[in-house]
């Protein structure tokens, strides 16, 4: 590595709703490595300054390692000294924030508008309103509608490149009345993201008066949808407005001319970076982070990505749907009544922080990991069609390596535990590698990458992603406990055996983290392991990991028994296969 | 750790400050005792919105019509009034067909609104006008109780504290409820019943204070007329002793309900507000806190929850829990002398 320009030290702070995240990125044997983290409450809310919980995350870090990158008095060294002390750059993701109230406005709901609604929902937005082309029959209603809703940032879209602009000149007429209504100090930001033959247009009449965005149209065309300069606008405007919102925030940027952005923007980007990184072997890429604030999933597949923030707690404590409640009253792996896990969940919501210290507690918050793995899913598959998740079959496609943070899967008390709300929540099908970031730092890297672009590379390449292990999914309709795939495994440390799975069961093998393991998969003419149909079966070298491999045959969709003591014993059993 | 501050004083200074996002009026002023829903300040938004399309009344071309303008662009209208005059052959006049301000014209066409909405904001307390913030609002100030919860259905209210000591554990029924009046605050324990709220809304009370809810009734809760504050959370939880003798102690006095959600940007939380003239002033300790030694603090899980303790002891490395969960924990000694380990992500500080 030239050392000439080269940035030796790197900070990354990471604020989430419930906990700040100082993560120390420096360079060991000429690679860039993760050599130290950090974590504190965020300090959010009234009376804090943010920079209070920033603070205490990078004490917590340095108390923890040998960096040093704090004075006595606390105060952080900037630049980086030659000795070793400090950091030169210094990068914040945040994802506390609050929402941006967003209205919508397009030309149709199955076009601009359900493009648009993809945008809002990969961006910390909440949408308060959806217009399509009929509500400008009434222009003056709409005027009166758009005032009302008071928002924070308007979306106009509409209208492929070149196509027809009559309708979007009447939502720029609409706009300009909006503007000229609304007092200045709530005046909402306009991102202009429809068709480009009319961004002239669009900034002589709203240039003037709003604080507009204008960035490439997001569906150029019909089979098209490009969110990327959309959001990047987004995001500018995000930080911007929480500059002013969250006290401390702008001080924390301004400080050490550090680089900011929204968490979920710069997990995208490294999203859309797996995602064509993995282009050569065919597969997808999928990260998940269930965040004590909201729930952000990503995928990516060659050139296509997408990613979707939903809130932790949608909805809550307002009355919980049934289907919500069944859903993690099913999966709850203890005697729990519907009405606990209702009241469970409300109670969890007005408490944020809250962890559960007994086992019901946490069988119940583990239930609702897969609620929210499973909507986020639905969610990201109906914002973008390619996302091959389907209710009732799972997630179809090809999606390695899984990418998984969030306390509730990374302080699991048993890796299995983790696993499992992993599979059942997702539903992969075929074979695929689950990654634990213990650190949260995956969205970082996208973020620290704009400045060191290497260091991305170095640093999903070390072990600071810890490897859970590898899942094999065997798909058949044969009856219970009838054979449907052979495994013969061997390993590098001499171990070679064959183990016969039986349909509608799980099976772990152990494959320690240090080991390599060859296996050769023989499906039964019935059977899909995701070698290119039913009864295709080949070989594959696997690493180990804590969990080893899993083999789940359980078939798809997950079905549970209706009993409850049975539904009770069959989680447990699961859990206990998987060491939990 | 940073955890989440719940006032439960019985006696304090109280500070609000209620705002409007924009610039409007102040409706009261310096001194003024205020009460929950008396509006403090409000701002005006033009509204119901009127296209008046000028060159087609007088039929001409956007142009022509331009220089026959009487009235332009902020320009206040009554109906009747005479917007544009063309002063051809035939002489024509276009009239404001309503009251209204003009926001716009362009080209011929005009928009008015005709109304405007107003946006208020409500004292939300019982309280005296502090300081005058000009153009957006006040600060209130009140002495006396504060006891603050969880969850609100969105309203406030003022009323006269009547508590159903007979409930301090026992869910409230309609049987408990007894002699109603319409200027009523009811405190109790925990709301089960459906027909209990049935009651309370017949009889038209003015607010109710629950020490929990159950999560069936938060929509019927929703659409009740009056404020109703859940101080613990929802499930059977009852009434903390602490709080029961604050409402005890206060029974018959004016109270006010502010039952809003939690706010974490602005700091609010759903609160009863119980004024008085004297007592011993406890410190405010804020919205949210660093956890310490030394801290009140109320337990919001397990067997102990609602449990009243002192934090003894901060185990700041990863404690083991019953179901393998590993977290920094607090030692609290509650307030019967027994030491137990809690979660310090389950701890609540009492103010």
């Amino acid at each position: 590595m030239d050392h000439q320009g080269v940035l030796h030290a790197l900070l990354g702070l990471d604020i989430g709703f419930v906990n700040t995240r100082a993560s120390y990125f420096g360079i060991l044997e000429e690679k860039y490595r993760l050599q130290a983290c950090g974590m504190a409450s965020s300090s959010l809310g009234k009376g804090f300054q943010l920079g209070s919980g920033a603070g205490a995350a990078m004490q917590d870090l340095q108390s923890r390692s040998d960096v040093h990158i704090l004075k006595p008095n606390g105060e952080l060294i900037w630049p980086y000294y030659e000795t070793g002390l400090g950091v030169d750059r210094i990068a914040v993701t945040i994802s506390g924030g609050p929402k941006l109230r967003t209205v919508l406005l397009g030309l149709t709901e199955a076009g601009s508008l359900k493009a648009g609604r993809a945008l809002v929902e990969s961006m910390p937005l909440k949408i308060i309103g959806s217009y399509n082309l009929t509500a400008l029959a009434d222009e003056a209603g709409l005027v009166d509608i758009l005032v009302n809703h008071r928002p924070d940032l308007v979306v106009l879209t509409g209208g492929e490149n070149g196509g027809a602009e009559k309708y979007v000149k009447g939502w720029i007429d609409i706009l300009k009345l909006v503007y000229r209504i609304l007092p200045e100090e709530i005046k909402p930001d306009v991102l202009y993201a429809g068709n480009t033959f009319l961004e002239d247009s669009v900034k002589r009449y709203l240039e003037p008066l709003a604080n507009l965005s204008v960035v490439p149209n997001i569906r150029p065309a019909q089979q098209e949808m490009d969110l990327v300069p959309a959001q990047a606008a987004i995001d500018k405007i995000v930080i911007k407005r929480w500059q002013k919102t969250i006290p401390g925030f702008k001080t924390l940027i301004t400080r050490s001319k550090s680089i900011a952005g929204t968490k979920s923007f710069v997990f995208s980007r490294m999203i859309r970076y797996l995602g064509k990184a993995n282009t050569k072997t065919h597969k997808g890429i999928l990260a998940l982070d269930l965040g004590g604030g909201s729930t952000l999933l990503g995928a990516g597949l060659g050139e296509d990505s997408g990613v979707l923030v939903q809130p932790a707690w949608e909805g809550l404590p307002e009355p919980l749907d049934d289907d919500t409640i069944d859903f993690v009253h099913q999966w709850t792996a203890a005697r729990v009544t519907r009405n606990e896990v209702s009241e469970y969940l409300c109670n969890h919501a007005l408490q944020p922080n809250f962890i559960p210290e007994n086992s019901r507690g946490l069988a119940i918050s583990q239930a609702y990991a897969r609620y929210r793995i499973k909507q986020a899913s639905r969610r990201l598959a109906k914002n973008f069609a390619w996302f091959p998740y389907k209710q009732e079959k799972g997630l179809v496609g090809h999606f390695e390596p899984v990418i998984a943070s969030g306390a509730v899967l990374t302080q699991a008390p048993k890796a299995g535990q983790s696993m499992l709300m992993l599979i059942d929540g997702l539903e992969p099908w075929g074979v695929t590698t689950i990654v634990l970031d213990r650190h949260q730092i995956l969205p970082m890297l996208g973020l620290i990458g704009t400045q060191e672009p290497v260091l991305p590379v170095h640093v999903l390449g070390s072990d600071a992603f810890e490897s859970l292990g590898t899942v094999i999914v065997a798909v058949s309709d044969a009856p219970e406990n009838e054979a449907i795939l052979n495994v013969r495994v061997k390993t590098d440390n001499g171990k070679d055996y064959e183990v016969e799975i039986l349909q509608d069961t799980l099976k772990r093998l152990v494959i320690p983290s240090n080991v390599t393991a060859e296996l050769n998969l023989e499906p039964m003419v019935g059977t899909d392991v995701g070698f290119g149909g039913c009864g295709v079966g080949g070989r594959l070298k696997v690493p180990g990991g804590r969990m080893g491999v899993v083999i789940d045959a359980r078939g798809r969709p997950l079905r549970l028994p209706e009993d409850d003591e049975k539904r009770v014993a069959e989680l447990k059993r699961w859990s206990v296969v998987l060491g939990g | 750790m940073i955890v989440d501050v719940l006032q439960t004083a019985s006696f304090t200074e109280i500070e609000r400050v209620r705002k409007l996002l924009f610039p409007g009026q102040v409706l009261v002023e310096e001194g003024m005792e205020v009460h929950p829903s008396d509006v403090v300040a409000e701002a005006q938004v033009p509204s119901a919105i009127m296209m008046l399309d000028i060159a087609n009344g007088l039929a001409l071309s956007p142009e022509e019509t331009t220089a026959c303008m009487l009235r332009e662009v902020d320009d206040i209208l009554e109906e009747g009034d005479v917007i544009a005059q063309c002063e051809k052959k035939l002489p024509r006049l276009f009239r404001a067909p309503a009251d209204g301000k003009i926001i716009s014209y362009h080209q011929g066409g005009m928009v008015l609104a005709t109304e405007t909405s107003k946006i208020t904001i409500t004292a939300n307390m019982i309280g005296i006008v502090k300081e005058i913030i000009p153009e957006y609002g006040v600060v209130l100030s009140s002495h006396g109780s504060v006891i603050q919860g969880y969850w609100g259905n969105g309203l406030s209210g003022s009323g006269v504290l009547k508590v159903l000591e007979a409930s301090l554990d026992r869910p409230i029924t309609v049987s408990m409820l007894g002699d109603m009046a319409q200027d009523q605050v009811i405190a109790s324990c925990a709301c089960l019943d459906e027909d209990a709220l049935d009651a309370c809304f017949e009889n038209q009370i003015s607010g109710l204070i629950l020490s929990a809810l159950s999560t069936d009734l938060i929509e019927k809760v929703n659409a009740l007329p009056f404020p109703v504050i859940v101080l613990h959370g929802f499930g059977e939880h009852s009434l903390a002793q602490d709080v029961f003798e604050i409402f005890q102690s206060h029974s018959e006095a004016s109270i006010s309900l502010n039952a809003c959600p939690v706010d974490y940007f602005d700091g609010e939380r759903p609160e009863v507000i119980i004024p008085k003239d004297e007592g011993q002033i406890a410190r405010s300790l804020g919205f949210r806190k660093t956890l310490e030694v030394g801290d009140r603090v109320r337990i919001t899980s397990g067997k102990m929850f609602n449990q009243l303790g002192k934090v003894v002891e901060l185990l700041e490395e990863g404690q083991v829990f019953e179901n393998g969960v590993v977290m920094p924990a607090a030692i609290v000694k509650l307030q019967r002398l027994e030491k137990v380990k809690v979660s310090q992500h389950n701890l609540v500080v009492v103010g």
